[in-house]
């Protein structure tokens, strides 16, 4: 995967304060952040930013659609764009979510994600 | 069950059968005492009555006796014959009187016969003789008119009262049969005359089938009995009758006499009345079983269902009902009870169930706050962190910014996480910055906000109060603030924080997390937009966005955790 392009991570998440520490973190690891406060909004984003790469959200949010839904939707529509769950509740099973997709427990250790972001490219 | 049914009602019946069976055969007994009884009592009337015909005959031979023609006979046949002539010519059921010698000789008749014809081989000279008396004879075909008859003898006496000879005589056997047919019988009766031989002399019915035959050798015992008696016989025309009978034995002397009833016309009543009777119990019978089996239809049915939906019950199925109506029977009652019972138990685990799962999902939901909680502290904690100085400084923040999440925390516990007055969280808020100060003013209406939405305010509020504190109108007493709020009817919210009197402040002095959770991440929680202005009577705060719709946040979580699981 080489592209000349930024590699943008669109982080999904309803509490605005580990958003914006979510955010940090992917800034830190040197990638792009973009932000969604819910599913629905970052449905949108994904359809008018073709440079995301990675979806990295949270599960229990408002809205249509939840965590899961919005992985299953970007797996199905983004097949290429990779996808990363965390949640405060319990890992969902293997067969409840798309494939190639990694679960956080919240609260996640920063290295952690910085590590996995790295990881993809 | 059917079976067992059938036995109760073959038990019940038994003993309401067995008496009207007893009844029936004591009746029966009853009546055929009383038809032999009868036929004894006809029998006696027939002897008396054949009694009276003989005592008549032997009148008319002793009378005929006292003529003195008759002791003249052999001297006089002529005055004899005239003489008795006139008795003959009067009495219609004797066509002659004979007179016979000593020696057996005929001395005078009426019908001419040849005097001197010799009568010694004859029964009844000989017996009337030796008895001395009245005798009747055997049965006889006539010699002279070939017709039977039955004689009868009595020995004359002259004056000295010496045996002079014998008078004798026949009764016509057809006159005799006539006065039978006249009398007549019971329906289907019989009366039988037979002479000390057994042959039939005088019957009704059927005279000319039976007269000169004789009684068959299976009923000569009867003839010959010591004393009258009853026996049930098949008579030789083919009826069975009760016979009540006169043997030769008994008076008249010399014949035997029977009576028969028909046993069908005497029993006929009964018979008929027993045959009601045992279509009667028949039919008892046929409708006790047909019920039973009914009864066993009916009784067995709703138990089966019963039965059925027990097993059905515990088998899991627990949508299971007899479906019974309690109003159509006990049975029934008892299905429409197990209904109840069931619906009951359905209701108590479904709600066992629903609290169980109500725990569940509050624990998960408990859990997940927890961590979610977290997830904040360490936001603030890293954010904190990265932009102070040194750790000290860090260390203070983080711990006031702790207190301010955990005084929003506070008020959502009290209102069970759902949603919180703007009011309430304002006050909580300020209280450990200006506990009690008469300088700080909040002015605003009471509106739910959302535990998000109130955390969010909670943590501005300690950015400003702290930084108030420190830089602003709250450093010195002059200074103070007023903080005021409006909420619009589509829940809009402004909110503002206004210091005034303060030491003059400028927009150098304000970086780091501080101002970007004021001026970026609190706005976002209410999807607005804030800013700090530095004025010249001090800074002012203002935040627009809108207040979300409060719901039980709870349930919201729950349904979105069936979704997942």
């Amino acid at each position: 995967m080489t592209s000349t392009r930024p590699i943008t991570v669109l982080v999904v998440e309803d509490e605005p304060i580990v958003r914006m520490d979510a955010v940090d973190i992917v800034e830190e690891a040197g990638l792009i952040a973009v932000e969604a406060a819910n599913a629905d909004e970052a449905i949108r984003i994904l359809e008018t930013n073709p440079d995301i790469r990675i979806v990295f959200t949270d599960i229990d949010m408002p809205g249509s659609m939840d965590g899961i839904k919005l992985a299953f939707a970007v797996r199905d529509r983004w097949p290429p764009v990779v996808i990363m769950i965390a949640s405060g509740y319990r890992k969902p099973l293997t067969a409840d979510l798309p494939a190639h997709t990694r679960f956080f427990a919240k609260p996640y250790r920063r290295a952690d994600i910085k590590m996995a972001l790295l990881e993809v490219y | 069950l059917k079976k067992r049914l059938f036995l109760v009602a073959v038990a019940a019946l038994a003993p309401a059968v067995t008496l009207l069976a007893y009844n029936e055969f004591a009746f029966r007994r009853t009546v055929a005492a009383e038809v032999n009884a009868r036929a004894l009592e006809a029998n006696r009337q027939a002897v008396h009555e054949f009694q009276r015909i003989l005592d008549g005959a032997k009148a008319l031979l002793i009378a005929t006796s006292a003529i003195p023609a008759i002791h003249s006979a052999s001297s006089d046949p002529a005055s004899c014959r005239r003489a008795l002539e006139t008795i003959v010519k009067s009495v219609d059921w004797i066509r002659t009187i004979l007179v016979i010698d000593m020696s057996g000789k005929l001395a005078c008749d009426t019908l001419g016969t040849q005097i001197g014809m010799n009568f010694s081989d004859r029964s009844y000279f000989a017996q009337a003789l030796a008895t001395d008396g009245f005798y009747i004879g055997e049965y006889t075909t006539s010699r002279l008119t070939n017709s039977g008859i039955l004689p009868v003898a009595l020995p004359i006496h002259d004056d000295a009262g010496r045996k002079v000879g014998v008078l004798a005589s026949a009764l016509r056997l057809d006159w005799l049969n006539d006065q039978l047919r006249e009398r007549g019988v019971t329906a289907r009766g019989a009366l039988t005359v037979a002479d000390r031989n057994g042959v039939i002399v005088a019957r009704t019915p059927s005279p000319e089938r039976f007269v000169g035959t004789r009684i068959p050798d299976a009923f000569q015992h009867l003839v010959n009995a010591q004393k009258e008696g009853i026996q049930e016989a098949v008579s030789q025309d083919g009826t069975v009758r009760i016979l009540g009978y006169s043997p030769v034995k008994s008076p008249p002397t010399g014949l035997y006499i029977s009576t028969g009833l028909s046993k069908e016309e005497a029993f006929a009543a009964i018979n008929r009345q027993s045959y009601v009777g045992a279509i009667s119990i028949g039919l008892g019978i046929c409708l006790a079983l047909i019920a039973a089996w009914l009864a066993g239809g009916l009784i067995r049915r709703p138990l089966d269902r019963i039965a059925s939906v027990i097993d059905d019950w515990r088998s899991g199925s627990g949508q299971a009902r007899t479906g019974l109506n309690a109003e159509k029977g006990d049975v029934e009652a008892v299905g429409a009870a197990l209904d109840d019972l069931l619906n009951e138990l359905e209701h108590r685990s479904a709600a066992t169930a629903r609290a169980e799962r109500q725990r569940d999902l509050l624990m998960h939901e408990l859990a997940h706050r927890m961590k979610n909680t977290l997830a904040v502290v360490q936001a603030i904690v890293s954010q904190t962190m990265k932009h102070s100085g040194n750790l000290e400084s860090a260390a203070e923040r983080i711990s006031g910014r702790l207190a301010a999440l955990s005084s929003a925390q506070n008020i959502l516990t009290e209102t069970s996480w759902s949603a919180a007055d703007i009011v309430h969280v304002v006050d909580s808020a300020l209280t450990p910055h200006i506990d009690g100060s008469e300088r700080v003013k909040a002015v605003g209406p009471h509106a739910e906000i959302t535990a998000q939405q109130a955390l969010g305010l909670s943590l501005a509020l300690h950015e400003l109060a702290t930084n108030a504190v420190k830089y602003g109108a709250l450093s010195i007493p002059e200074g103070r603030v007023d903080i005021e709020w409006r909420v619009g009817s589509d829940r809009t919210l402004r909110f503002e924080w206004r210091e005034s009197g303060g030491p003059t402040v400028v927009a150098g002095d304000r970086k780091g997390f501080g101002s970007r959770l004021t001026e970026k991440i609190v706005p976002s929680y209410f999807g607005g937009r804030a800013g700090v202005h530095f004025e010249p009577n001090g800074l002012r705060y203002l935040l627009e966005g809108v207040l979300e719709q409060t719901n039980n946040t709870v349930v919201g979580h729950a349904t979105k955790l069936t979704n997942l699981s």
